[in-house]
């Protein structure tokens, strides 16, 4: 099975939590762009750079929260959009196997 | 392939393959069926198939041991399903090169491939660009090595019948040479291009065909991981291979130009792939 990660839906999300990456997945880098494969259960996501950016600061220990105000102070002029955005491709990294939550 | 008295050798890869033919009709079929396929190195077992004619008007049958998988008077339905078994067991073998469900051409130096999934229009783009100068390579399964070398299922071309592919096709004087059903045929890709000789190219060139009725034509330039994302969902033995066979894809691609190809008129696609920009 292969997915597409887009930005059109979105779901509710406890902000303190912290993204924990799962180790299935397997990188494959291009220039600007990434693929993230599972060899457990063939599935396989394009990344685009939003997703990226938010994939790179799950491996940093960071809570959702964090998360978007480190978006946010680099990209101010789009403070408004980056929240939505940010809980959206989380959404969709956990519907897919990429990333669990764990509290605080 | 080759022919030993009514048995028809042939193979691909480690995989050999012996249909037994109980007189010449049926030796005709699976000689239209397997002609360009080379003879596979004796590694495994071969797969047995028997193929029987028998009546005046003749009812035929495929036998694989004792298990019947077809009786019927339509050789296009017979066709299929032995051609669909020695593609299973031919990617069910492969634990070496990527099997991508894919038609290819060629032309100079350069090879296209254009993979996608039953319905997309791969096989009558394929059939289009053979009748139009490019050489024949299959319109079904390719298998991918680590250094890019594409080694093709080459088989009669698998076409959804209509009063519009016969006037490109010119096969009105043809009709003893296809095999046809009530709304598909098999083509033998020497009568759209006669020019034929076999090869095993490197892939140069990437299109991912999508036939939308009505739609204006549009080439999209894909960047290497779309590429490789796409290529993903045409992968059929990816499982045999370390890493998914992720790694050979995404060099592959990076290699390649790649392109997403919508279209419904050929006198539209002619303006691309007939034009001499498109492969340099």
């Amino acid at each position: 099975m292969i997915f597409y990660i887009h930005s059109n839906y979105y779901m509710p999300m406890e902000k303190n939590k912290r993204p924990i990456i799962s180790e299935s997945y397997t990188a494959e880098k291009f220039e600007d762009e990434l693929l993230l494969y599972s060899k457990t259960d063939e599935q396989a996501l394009y990344l685009n750079n939003t997703a990226q950016a938010v994939l790179q600061l799950c491996g940093d220990d960071l809570t959702v929260a964090q998360i978007i105000e480190y978006l946010q102070q680099h990209y101010p002029d789009q403070r408004e959009e980056i929240a939505q955005e940010v809980i959206e491709v989380l959404s969709a990294l956990e519907s897919n196997g990429v990333i669990t939550f764990a509290d605080e | 392939m080759s022919n030993q008295g009514q048995c028809l050798k042939t193979g691909f890869g480690s995989q050999s393959f012996e249909i037994e033919c109980n007189n010449q009709a049926a030796h005709r079929l699976a000689e239209f069926l397997f002609f360009d396929f080379p003879d596979a190195a004796a590694e495994q077992e071969p797969k047995r198939y028997d193929l029987i004619y028998s009546g005046s008007r003749p009812m035929i049958s495929l036998w694989e041991g004792d298990k019947r998988l077809y009786f019927g008077q339509n050789p296009y339905h017979l066709s299929v399903i032995l051609m669909n078994e020695v593609l299973y067991h031919c990617i069910d073998a492969n634990r070496e090169s990527h099997a991508l469900h894919a038609g290819a051409v060629m032309r100079g130096n350069s090879c296209i491939i254009l993979p996608g999934q039953s319905g997309t229009g791969k096989s009558t783009l394929t059939a289009w660009l053979v009748a139009h100068g490019y050489q024949y390579l299959t319109d079904e399964l390719i298998f991918l090595a680590d250094n890019g070398t594409v080694t093709p299922v080459t088989r009669p071309i698998s076409l959804k019948t209509g009063p519009n592919y016969y006037s490109w096709m010119k096969l009105q004087e043809c009709d003893d040479q296809i095999i046809v059903s009530e709304n598909e045929m098999m083509v033998p890709h020497r009568l759209l291009n006669d020019t034929f000789t076999p090869h095993e190219p490197q892939v140069t060139h990437i299109v991912f065909p999508h036939y939308v009725e009505g739609v204006a034509i549009t080439l999209q330039p894909l960047s290497p991981a779309k590429s490789c994302f796409l290529l993903m969902q045409s992968h059929v033995n990816a499982r045999n291979l370390e890493g998914l066979g992720v790694p050979v894809l995404a060099e592959t691609v990076r290699r390649c130009r790649s392109y997403s190809l919508t279209y419904s008129r050929f006198e539209d696609v002619e303006s691309i792939f007939c034009s001499s920009n498109f492969l340099n």
